[in-house]
């Protein structure tokens, strides 16, 4: 079984519809049975409006599509409240954040009170990460300090320039999980004969973009000189625990 | 080698060809007993970064330069004991001694916080270095 853990569908800037069938085609082509999927627009406009679009748009996949859900911690109690609502009542399974482009630091104090909710709803949460200055591996990795029961995903395991911080942020602590979108090949290997595959996470982070993107990132995994059940793992076991 | 020496060590911080301070937190953490001291408290945009690596590491310590005195006053009210790890800098030459010494009315008007921030921390860890 594979799982893509990072892909993206919704509105662009300049507000037209990424066609959710180019993800599922993409995920067809390249034997990608399910994907966790994020919002775009969500990161910078009206997340319930957001949430709703892509819990929508999931629901035409079912078993397919898991959509997690964004929230805004400018917002305060009323992002904890829009929380609650996309995990009872649509059904999402995590909550995805962007803190650079939503534009907050993850040592955000804002950010105590979101954490405090996604250990209540016992959710796991992922962050976009390897940019500084506000969405950093280490600063992930403090807020995972501070919230042990939580499993966070570093999205992009820390990027090309960071990838190092997170595998030493990951080898720390135990609720930390690492993305592979956006770590180049030597660092994928590093992590997985460092870690092991059991926190690590094949993602592709496409969906909006052209589908060779998933393709690329997919080869990335299967580049990996690891043994078959290492591969699976990474390639979906490791992922499949976090979709409980 | 610093820890051998019994020197503190000082690293710039800040954007965005400097140190992130949780990186300088990994390595006071791997050293515990030498002092380390994040120049310039990550300014400008790694500001945030400031009290949880202080909380994460003991042996850090925030010099002062670049940093306005709103956010090392707020750093202080927060934590009125962490007076012994806050370190005047001026960051001369591209600052001025006058400019930089005014900041101290609006980060504390306690002398005796004033003495610590101002030499007397910082004498403490060059002693250390000396004993």
């Amino acid at each position: 079984m594979i799982i893509d853990s990072h892909t993206h569908t919704g509105l662009r800037t300049q507000g037209a519809a990424v066609p959710v069938e180019g993800l599922i085609e993409a995920m067809r082509a390249n034997g990608i049975d399910k994907a966790v999927v994020f919002t775009m627009e969500g990161f910078y406009s009206n997340t319930r409006a957001a949430n709703n679009r892509l819990a929508a748009t999931a629901a035409r996949f079912p078993g397919i599509l898991y959509p997690w859900v964004t929230v805004d911690p400018h917002e305060g109690e009323a992002a904890t409240v829009e929380l609650r609502r996309a995990i009872s009542e649509l059904g999402m399974g995590g909550l995805k954040l962007h803190t650079w482009v939503q534009g907050y630091s993850i040592s955000n104090p804002k950010m105590d009170m979101v954490m405090e909710q996604v250990v209540w709803l016992g959710i796991p949460v992922i962050f976009h990460d390897g940019s500084p200055p506000w969405a950093t591996p280490l600063q992930i990795a403090n807020l995972g300090r501070r919230y042990r029961t939580v499993p966070v995903i570093l999205g992009h395991g820390g990027l090309r320039e960071l990838w190092p911080d997170a595998l030493l942020a990951a080898r720390q602590l135990d609720n930390l999980w690492l993305g592979t979108s956006g770590v180049p090949l030597n660092g994928l290997q590093k992590m997985v004969d460092t870690l092991g595959p059991e926190r690590l996470v094949f993602g592709s982070d496409g969906g909006a973009g052209h589908p060779s993107t998933i393709t690329y990132r997919l080869g990335l995994v299967k580049a990996l000189r690891i043994s078959d059940q290492a591969r699976e793992a990474i390639l979906g076991g490791s992922m499949a625990r976090l979709l409980g | 080698m610093a820890a051998e020496l019994k020197q503190p060590v000082y690293c710039h911080t800040g954007t965005a060809n400097f140190a992130m301070p949780f990186e300088l937190a990994e390595l006071a953490r791997r050293f515990p007993d030498t002092p380390f001291i994040m120049g310039h408290g990550g300014a400008s945009d790694y500001w945030y970064d400031v009290i949880p690596v202080m909380e994460l590491e003991p042996n850090v310590y925030l010099e002062i330069s670049k940093v306005p005195p709103s956010g090392v006053h707020s750093v202080l009210s927060a934590h009125p004991e962490w007076a012994s790890r806050i370190l005047f800098g001026s960051n001369l030459p591209a600052a001025s001694y006058p400019l930089e010494l005014s900041k101290l009315p609006s980060i504390t008007d306690d002398p005796a916080v004033r003495s610590a921030i101002m030499g007397n921390n910082m004498a403490r860890l060059l002693q250390e270095v000396l004993a």
